[in-house]
């Protein structure tokens, strides 16, 4: 069997005959922008006929609607493979349940082993694979969000035992716009007395980048690093603030760790709220809840935020008009911003237009990608919401008591 | 040649042609397995099936369609009235008759649940059909795309349902009508009712048979090779998918 009959199995090759064009995927697409190769639909649809005309006799492939593609066809597909955000919101709404998100990473996969994918992919591999974080920064440099704390957590750094590791993630750890997410979670664990650790240059990147991009074979490495280095600790409990890293080490980590606890820090400030562990005083604004594609729809958590967020006094909780598995995607996923930018900038300016419509004040979110794009959206859309983490609400309101 | 005869051979050649394309889609399915593992992977396949969950996410997911209806009833009332008709002509009423025809199965047209269950499958099919064509021609919905394909295969449809009627009033014409099957064969005695006095009579039955004959197996062998497989296909998938979250083998690196 050749490298390219691995990359989609029987029921993903099933799955792709039993679209019916109906377009409910394309509807609901936030990176559809009109033209074909962004919607799922014309994908799925043009992907199949290919793989028919390599997969099958040439006449039983015309029978059955496979076609060989014009070189200009196979571009114009690869690029719409790699403009999306991979946000699955297409899963859900396709009415013969389509695993669309399976199919986007095979689509990936497939394209990268032959080379053809957007150039800049490579920087990203290049950053995991050298300094071990996608921006290709020094890794030594992960930690210094700490030095920018007025009250910072003595000796979380490296510690070479502890009951929970906080992996904080590449763009917590970089982006200067948001290094408040990884500040408020180390000062709401400290507040507790939990015994917890952050990596500093020993976490690197969980490999979910590379996954997302169809380059998961490159983060073989680091995810082996990773492993290694959590065993090490011994740590009981892992935390995470970025769903991608979430999911990534339920997903793959998971196991390989049989006993140690993966939990979203919004699942850990629900249980310490309700336990009464955190102190928590008045958040009196209207709030919007953002569903992160990979807390909700791709790990399925959509009640633990909003538990967390109703049990902070004054703050009054809104759902956006498409929430919970139908919500919208902020535009940062799929590694869009690097292979599309302005498609990705697009999208969470529209989407940051619907949840201005909630009459909310505050924008919270649960994923540090999401409050990146929506804080670049709300600088150029100018709609006057303010934009914050979940621990950054927690925090807020615990030093109002 | 007698009328049967003739029709098995071109029944024979169109059940041909479908069989044709189902292989052409299971070699392209197959070709996702090595191929030492490709009985494994039906009769793994085949097992889930048959096995409670698998008989569960039919019947949920294909036949009550209930994601669906809490999505939209429109679209819901379209898909069931398709899916239920196209299963209670072709299981009920083809294979009813065929067994009838053989001897296998004691069975007149006129047996009053038999004829009544007929003309509901063929009414809503119709139905379905007729929702169809509004959500693509009338109502014009955004995102449905106007492929030439569409169009073809609801008229095919109507015109294998309404072929069925028309024969069936040409039966009931010829053979008289029994009292007691009035009420349960309505369309088909509508249509006896009203087109008799038009001129049609018993002598139109046997080329009204044939052209529904000729429109039905038709469109058995087109359907393979066109979008209307997926109403095969579509269940199938639900199933694939449903096994593969059962077996939990999300994905694996490359």
């Amino acid at each position: 069997m050749s490298s390219l009959e691995s990359r989609f199995d029987f029921s993903q090759l099933m799955q792709m005959d039993a679209c019916t064009r109906c377009g409910q995927c394309q509807k609901g697409c936030d990176a559809f922008t009109g033209e074909d190769n962004t919607s799922p639909r014309q994908r799925i649809n043009l992907y199949r006929r290919w793989l028919k005309s390599q997969r099958l006799p040439r006449l039983l492939a015309a029978l059955v609607g496979g076609r060989r593609l014009k070189a200009e066809e196979v571009e114009s597909l690869t690029q719409g493979v790699f403009r999306c955000t991979m946000c699955a919101r297409c899963r859900e709404l396709c009415p013969v349940k389509i695993d669309t998100l399976r199919l986007w990473y095979s689509m990936r996969e497939e394209l990268v082993a032959r080379g053809m994918y957007p150039p800049n992919l490579d920087k990203l591999r290049e950053g995991v694979e050298q300094e071990h974080n996608v921006y290709n920064y020094p890794n030594d440099e992960r930690a210094t969000w700490l030095d920018f704390m007025d009250e910072a957590p003595e000796g979380v750094v490296g510690r070479p035992t502890a009951g929970i590791i906080y992996f904080v993630g590449c763009v917590a750890s970089y982006s200067p716009a948001i290094q408040g997410i990884p500040q408020a979670m180390s000062q709401l664990l400290g507040k507790t007395g939990l015994d917890f650790t952050v990596m500093g240059e020993e976490e690197w990147c969980c490999g979910f980048p590379l996954i997302s991009a169809g380059m998961g074979g490159a983060a073989r490495e680091v995810m082996a690093h990773n492993l290694e280095k959590v065993k090490e600790i011994g740590a009981g409990t892992m935390v995470f603030t970025c769903p991608s890293c979430f999911r990534t080490w339920r997903e793959f980590y998971q196991q390989h760790l049989p006993g140690v606890e993966m939990v979203h820090s919004t699942m850990l400030l629900e249980r310490l709220l309700k336990e009464g562990r955190l102190p928590v005083g008045q958040f009196p604004h209207r709030v919007a809840y953002h569903d992160p594609c990979d807390l909700g729809r791709n790990s399925g958590i959509y009640r633990a935020p909003r538990e967390a967020l109703r049990a902070i006094p004054g703050l009054e909780l809104v759902e956006i008009e498409q929430y919970g598995s139908k919500a919208h995607c902020c535009g940062g996923g799929g590694d869009l911003e690097v292979s599309d930018p302005d498609l990705s900038t697009a999208i969470s300016v529209n989407v940051l237009g619907v949840v201005r419509r909630t009459g909310a004040e505050v924008l919270v979110t649960a994923c540090q990608q999401c409050k990146r794009m929506f804080l670049n959206a709300e600088a150029q859309a100018n709609t006057g919401l303010k934009v914050m983490d979940i621990a950054e609400v927690a925090l807020q309101a615990a030093g109002d008591t | 040649m007698p009328r049967l005869t003739l029709f098995y051979i071109v029944a024979a050649v169109a059940g041909a042609i479908f069989l044709l394309g189902v292989v052409a889609h299971l070699s392209f399915w197959l070709s996702g397995v090595p191929p030492g593992q490709r009985w494994q992977r039906l009769r793994g396949f085949l097992w889930f099936t048959l096995s409670p969950r698998g008989l569960g996410l039919l019947f949920s997911q294909g036949l009550v369609q209930g994601h669906l209806f809490r999505e939209s009833r429109l679209r819901w009332a379209m898909s069931v009235a398709l899916a239920w008709g196209a299963l209670e002509l072709f299981f009920v009423g083809s294979l009813g008759n065929s067994l009838q025809e053989y001897g296998l199965f004691s069975l007149s047209k006129d047996e009053s649940w038999f004829a009544l269950l007929n003309d509901i499958g063929g009414a809503l099919l119709l139905l379905g059909v007729a929702l169809a064509a509004v959500r693509r021609y009338v109502v014009r919905e955004r995102h449905l795309p106007f492929a030439w394909d569409d169009g073809v295969i609801l008229a095919w449809l109507a015109v294998a349902v309404l072929s069925g009627f028309l024969a069936e009033s040409g039966r009931l014409l010829a053979q008289g009508v029994p009292a007691g099957a009035i009420g349960h064969s309505f369309i088909g005695n509508l249509l006896a009712r009203g087109l008799g006095p038009l001129g049609l009579t018993g002598a139109a039955e046997p080329y009204l048979w044939w052209v529904h004959a000729g429109v039905s197996l038709g469109l058995l062998a087109y359907l393979p090779y066109s979008k209307l497989f997926h109403i095969f296909v579509g269940p199938l998938s639900l199933l694939a998918r449903g096994q593969h979250l059962a077996q939990k083998e999300d994905y694996v690196l490359p």
